[in-house]
């Protein structure tokens, strides 16, 4: 199966960690589904989702920072859906061979491709039986 | 007390100040798991009050989730001699939603010392 890397998202939102969790709530209102948190120096220190902010009322983002489970381009999408699935998260961080950040892979995007593959597949089934 | 009046309205200002240090506690700090104040936010705050002087202990409990201990007194006891102290004397009374501060004064005692006669 293929792997992950044409779904990586890598334009995702940005929030300074020491930012109020109250503004960064406001952001979720507004639609924001995942924040790319970076200190001072501009480095990734996480994501944070809506669930991660109410899980832990905190002041500030950079607090409210969980452990997500760290994927690479090469896991295939099957592997990443089912560590997602396993670690009951919607979001997970992709890093490169350097570990730098790449990009953010959703449960959802994931989803939506088992799904086209399972009708392509349907599909080839009933050719092949016509 | 001073009151001051205007037409309309009586002010009281009860007017008092002394002098404090920061960060306002000496020892140890024990952060409660549901507080509002986070591990990171916490010991970024000390980084830049009181650079290096604070070690960041993560816990693993219910109740606790970080304490800072002063360098100080690490210095003159190992670490986990006080974090026995403090789950048994400290922890069992912290809640979830506070953060504590804890008074941890170690005073050294020797019972005898013995010098080796070097005549």
């Amino acid at each position: 199966m293929m792997n992950i890397e044409a779904l990586i998202e890598t334009d995702l939102p940005t929030v300074y960690a020491y930012t109020s969790t109250e503004i960064v709530k406001r952001k979720f209102l507004d639609g924001q589904h995942v924040l790319k948190v970076i200190d001072e120096q501009d480095q990734f220190m996480g994501i944070v989702t809506a669930k991660d902010i109410f899980r832990h009322p905190y002041h500030l983002i950079a607090d409210c920072i969980q452990d997500k489970p760290a994927l690479r381009p090469e896991h295939s999408i099957y592997e990443a859906t089912q560590i997602l699935i396993q670690r009951q998260e919607d979001v997970a961080p992709v890093f490169s061979e350097r570990n730098e950040f790449i990009g953010a892979i959703f449960k959802d995007n994931l989803t939506e491709y088992l799904l086209r593959y399972c009708i392509h597949l349907e599909n080839q089934v009933r050719q092949q039986q016509i | 007390m001073s009151s001051h009046n205007t037409d309309q309205t009586n002010f009281q200002v009860k007017l008092s100040f002394q002098e404090i240090n920061l960060p306002p506690f000496e020892d140890i700090l024990v952060v409660g798991s549901m507080s509002k104040q986070g591990r990171i936010g916490l010991s970024k705050t000390f980084d830049y009050l009181v650079p290096m002087s604070f070690e960041m202990i993560e816990i693993d409990e219910e109740d606790v989730s970080v304490i800072f201990i002063n360098r100080k007194i690490l210095k003159k006891m190992p670490q986990q001699k006080v974090m026995e102290i403090l789950r048994d004397k400290v922890f069992p009374f912290v809640s979830q939603d506070e953060i504590l501060k804890v008074e941890f004064k170690v005073i050294v005692n020797y019972e005898a010392i013995e010098l080796k006669n070097s005549i």
